[in-house]
C-alpha cells in the first residue's frame, strides 16, 4: 500500500526527496542553477518543483488490474485445492445430471435381474431384439431390477432441481424478509421475527410435511415450495443480523444523503456487503434441500414414486438393508459426497466474495 | 463548468436573496428524562458561491443541524420547528412541475399581513412558510408572464422524502467526516459516483433494479455517461489515473484520495450547496491542506456554497468567508471570518480563541473554557453559555439572549454587548 500511496501523489514524493540527495549524472551540483530563496522558511528552492522528480527515479503506474468476482473466484479456487475439488465434484454433478440419458447406461425404467450385487452381470434379452446379451451393473440393481448406477444419475437431476429451486425460493423470500425486518426495525421487525422465531421451532422436514399436507397433492413444486419455505429462517435470520450492523455504517447515511430510497440502499447498498455469509449459508442449504427431498420422499411425501429420487432408492432400499446393503448404500454416499463438495465449495467462495481479504492477500 | 460568477437574483428584501435561509430551526431528540434540544432556533444564512463555517466544540449540535438541513434526522429525533428555505428559480420551476400540489404562492402584500401580525419574524422564508398549508412546501414568490414560476424557494424541512430524495445529492450534498466508512467497500469507486450521476440526471441510464442488474452482468456500466462523468469527477478531484483508479474498490484508496473521491461524488451532480461535515477531522494535516484548498477550487468550478462545519478555528479562519459559531444548539455569534477572529464578541467564542494552542507562541498559556457543554435536555436557564460565562449576570439565565450588531455584520447574541444603552 505504502508504495501506491506514494506513487499516488507525486508531490508527496517529490518534497520527500531531499534536494542534494543524489549525484546527478552530468557530474553538476543540485545548486548549480541557482536556487532560489524560498520566503517561508528562508529555504532554497531546488532544482525541481513539486511534482516533478529526477527521471531516473520515476516510476511506472503500479494501479492494479481490477478482479471482477469471477476472477477472484477462480484465483480462490486456484488456492484452495479443497474447494476446487468441491467445484469440480459439483459441476460433475450438474453435468451428470443435465446429460442424464446420454451418460446413463440404460434407460431408468429398463428392469434387469433383480438386486444384482455391484459389479455382477445380467444376462438376457434385455433390448429385445431376440439376442441374449451380457449387462454390467458397475453398483449393482434395485429390488425391481433398475440398474443403480442409471438410476442414482437420472435421481441426480431431480435432487439437484430440488436442490437449487429449494435454495432459490428460500433465499429469495428468506433474504428479503430479512433486510426488510433488520432496515425497517420497530414493529414490522417485531412481526416479521417473531414469525421467523415460530417457524424456527420446528424442525424443517416436519414443516415441510405440514406444508405439503396444506397443498395437498405430489411433485416437484410442492416439494420445492414446501422445503424452501421451511428453509426461509436461516436466511432471514443471517441477513438480519447483517443489516441491523451495516445499518449504522456512515456509507448507508451518506447513501442516503446522494439521494437514495431505501429500496435502493437496502438491495443495492446492503445486501453485496451481506452477500458472503448467504453464499455460504447457501451451499450448505443446498445439501440440506437434497436430504430433505430424500426425506420426503423417503416418508412417499415427495415427487411421484415412481420417479428416480435419491431419497425413494433409499426408502426402497431399506427393506432390503440386510440382503441387498447397496440398494441404500450407494444412493447415501451420493447424497454423502454431493453434500461434501458443496460444503467445500461454499468455504471457498467465502472467501473470494470477502472482497477486502482477498484483494489484501 | 466553467468559472462562472454567481447569477444575481431579483432584488427583494433589500440585499441579495441568499441561497440558504433557516430560520428558527428546531430539531429535538425525546428521550426518558425529557426532550434534548439539539439544535434549538438555529438561524442561518449561506450566499451563493460562499463558504461559510459553522464551528463549535462536540455536541453543540453542528452534525445535528447538518442532518437536519438535508431532511435525515435520525428516529426520534424530529425537526419540529422552523424553515430551511433552498431558494433557486430552476429547483423552485422543477418542483412546481413534479409536485403540483405542494405550491403556495405568496405575494408581497401576505408577507408584509404576517410582519405586521409578529414582528419577531425577520426574514421573508420565515414569514412564507407561516403561510404554508398542509403538504404544501414549495413557495412561489413570483412569475413569469407566462406563469410559470419565476423566484421562490423550497421548504426543505417540509418536503416529503419523494422530494428529499431529489434534493439530495442533487441539489444538497454531503461529505462525511471519516473518509474510511464513507463509501461503500463492495463497490468501486467509479460506480459509486456513476449511481449518483445516474439518479440525478438525465443520462439515459435506467436506474431500475431491472436495469442495474443487466448493466452488472452484461458489464455496460462503463460504457455510459455516467461512467465517463465518474472519471471526469475523480479528474477534477486530480485522483491520478483516474480511469483506472476508477475501477478501484475504496479500501484500495488512501484516507486523502477517498476523501477526494467523497468530494467528487457530492459534487457530481453539481448541487448548490455542498455540507461538509468536519471533512478534514480524520486526516493528517498535509492532506487537510490539500482537501481545503480543492474544496475552495471547486467551490469555483462547480458554482457551489459550502458549509464547513469544523471544531477546527484554524480550518475557518483559512477557508471561510463568514462563521457562525454554534454553542449547545444555539448560534451565538456570526461575523465575516476576519473579522471574527481579529474582534471575538461573544465571551464563548473568546473563550474558544483562547483555548485553541498556537504554534507561533508555544508559551502561551492555553485557557480552557470552564466547566462542561451542558446536558441538552430542557436547559431551563435562557442564555445557554450562562453556567460557563465568565461575566454573566442574573439576568443571562432569565432573558433570551438576542443577537446585538457589533461590528460591520457581525453579530452576537449576548445580553452584555452591544450598543451601550442595551448593553447589560
Amino acid at each position: 500500500m505504502t508504495e501506491r500511496d506514494a506513487d499516488a501523489r507525486p508531490e508527496a514524493d517529490a518534497s520527500a526527496q531531499p534536494t542534494d540527495h543524489p549525484p546527478r549524472a552530468d557530474g553538476g551540483t543540485e545548486t548549480s542553477d541557482g536556487g532560489v530563496a524560498d520566503t517561508t522558511f528562508g529555504t532554497r528552492r531546488g532544482e525541481f518543483g513539486v511534482g516533478e522528480v529526477p527521471p531516473e527515479y520515476e516510476t511506472e503506474s503500479t494501479v492494479e488490474e481490477h478482479r471482477s468476482t469471477l476472477e477472484r473466484i477462480v484465483r480462490t479456487l486456484r488456492r484452495d485445492r479443497l474447494a476446487l475439488a468441491g467445484a469440480i465434484f459439483v459441476l460433475l454433478f450438474v453435468v451428470v445430471a443435465v446429460f442424464a440419458p446420454y451418460v446413463a447406461p440404460h434407460g431408468p425404467e429398463e428392469t434387469f435381474g433383480l438386486m444384482k450385487p455391484p459389479l455382477s452381470e445380467s444376462v438376457g434379452d434385455f433390448d429385445g431384439d431376440g439376442q441374449t446379451e451380457t449387462v454390467t451393473h458397475y453398483l449393482g440393481t434395485d429390488s425391481f431390477g433398475h440398474d443403480l448406477l442409471t438410476r442414482i444419475i437420472y435421481g441426480a437431476r431431480v435432487s439437484l432441481l430440488v436442490a437449487l429451486a429449494t435454495v432459490g425460493v428460500a433465499f429469495s423470500i428468506g433474504t428479503t424478509l430479512g433486510i426488510v425486518a433488520g432496515y425497517y426495525g420497530g414493529w414490522i421487525d417485531s412481526v416479521i421475527m417473531r414469525y421467523v422465531d415460530f417457524q424456527w421451532a420446528f424442525p424443517e422436514i416436519i414443516l415441510g410435511v405440514g406444508i405439503i399436507a396444506v397443498m395437498g397433492g405430489l411433485g416437484v413444486v410442492n416439494v420445492v415450495l414446501a422445503i424452501g419455505i421451511a428453509f426461509i429462517d436461516d436466511f432471514a435470520r443471517i441477513i438480519r443480523g447483517e443489516v441491523l450492523s451495516i445499518r449504522e455504517e456512515e456509507y448507508i447515511t451518506a447513501a442516503r444523503a446522494v439521494g437514495m430510497g431505501d429500496l435502493r440502499i437496502m438491495f443495492k447498498e446492503m445486501v453485496p456487503n451481506a452477500i458472503a455469509p448467504l453464499i455460504v449459508q447457501a451451499t450448505l442449504m443446498i445439501p440440506l434441500a437434497i436430504l430433505a427431498e430424500a426425506g420426503l420422499s423417503f416418508l412417499g411425501l415427495g415427487v411421484k414414486p415412481t420417479t428416480p429420487t435419491w431419497g425413494l432408492l433409499i426408502s426402497d432400499g431399506r427393506q432390503f438393508i440386510s440382503r441387498a446393503p447397496w440398494i441404500s448404500v450407494i444412493p447415501g454416499l451420493a447424497i454423502m459426497l454431493v453434500v461434501l463438495a458443496f460444503n467445500t465449495l461454499g468455504d471457498g467462495l467465502r472467501d473470494a466474495f470477502d472482497i477486502s481479504q482477498s484483494e489484501v492477500e | 463548468m466553467a468559472t462562472e460568477p454567481p447569477v444575481e437574483r431579483p432584488n427583494r428584501a433589500g440585499g441579495r436573496d441568499p441561497l440558504l435561509e433557516v430560520g428558527g430551526l428546531q430539531t429535538q431528540f425525546p428521550v426518558e428524562r425529557g426532550t434534548v434540544e439539539a439544535v434549538a432556533t438555529a438561524d442561518l444564512s449561506i450566499e451563493p458561491g460562499e463558504i461559510v463555517g459553522l464551528v463549535g466544540e462536540s455536541g453543540s449540535g453542528k452534525s445535528v443541524l447538518a442532518q437536519s438541513l438535508m431532511g435525515m434526522v435520525e428516529a426520534p429525533g424530529e425537526v419540529v420547528g422552523g424553515v430551511v428555505a433552498l431558494r433557486d428559480s430552476d429547483l423552485v420551476r422543477e418542483f412546481a412541475a413534479a409536485f403540483p400540489d405542494a405550491v403556495t404562492d405568496v405575494s408581497e402584500e401576505d408577507l408584509a399581513l404576517v410582519r405586521a401580525d409578529e414582528p419577531a419574524i425577520t426574514s421573508d422564508a420565515e414569514a412564507a412558510a407561516t403561510l404554508a398549508g398542509p403538504g404544501e412546501f414549495v413557495f412561489v414568490e413570483s412569475r413569469d408572464a407566462d406563469g410559470d414560476p419565476e423566484a421562490g424557494f423550497v421548504d426543505v424541512r417540509r418536503a416529503p422524502e419523494a422530494a428529499l430524495q431529489r434534493l439530495r445529492g442533487g441539489r444538497i450534498s454531503m461529505v462525511f467526516q471519516d473518509p474510511m466508512n464513507s463509501m461503500n467497500p463492495t463497490l468501486t469507486v467509479g460506480e459509486q459516483i456513476a449511481e449518483t450521476v445516474r439518479l440525478h440526471q438525465d443520462v439515459g441510464e435506467s436506474v431500475s433494479l431491472p436495469a442495474e442488474l443487466k448493466r452488472k452482468i452484461v458489464g455496460a456500466a462503463k460504457n455510459g455517461e455516467a461512467w465517463r462523468r465518474a472519471i471526469e469527477m475523480l479528474e477534477a478531484v486530480e485522483i491520478p489515473e483516474a480511469e483506472a483508479r476508477a475501477d478501484d474498490f475504496p479500501h484500495e484508496f488512501s484516507g486523502g484520495m477517498r476523501q477526494r473521491a467523497m468530494i467528487a461524488m457530492a459534487l457530481s451532480c453539481e448541487p448548490d450547496l455542498l455540507i461538509a461535515d468536519e471533512p478534514t477531522t480524520a486526516l493528517d494535516v498535509t492532506i487537510q491542506a490539500q482537501i481545503l484548498d480543492e474544496l475552495t477550487a471547486l467551490k469555483d468550478a462547480f458554482d457551489t456554497s459550502i458549509l464547513l462545519i469544523t471544531h477546527d478555528l484554524a480550518v475557518v479562519a483559512e477557508t471561510c468567508d463568514r462563521v457562525n459559531v454554534m454553542y449547545a444548539g444555539e448560534i451565538v455569534e456570526r461575523a465575516p471570518a476576519d473579522e471574527l477572529f481579529a474582534n471575538p464578541q461573544h465571551p464563548y467564542t473568546q473563550g474558544l480563541i483562547a483555548s485553541t494552542p498556537r504554534v507561533s507562541n508555544p508559551d502561551d498559556e492555553i485557557e480552557p473554557i470552564q466547566g462542561n457543554v451542558p446536558d441538552l435536555i430542557d436547559v431551563p436557564y435562557a442564555c445557554h453559555f450562562a453556567p460557563r460565562c465568565p461575566e454573566s449576570e442574573r439576568e443571562c439565565f432569565e432573558r433570551e439572549p438576542d443577537f446585538r450588531e457589533v461590528g460591520e455584520s457581525h453579530e452576537a447574541a449576548c445580553l452584555r454587548r452591544g450598543p451601550p444603552g442595551d448593553r447589560l
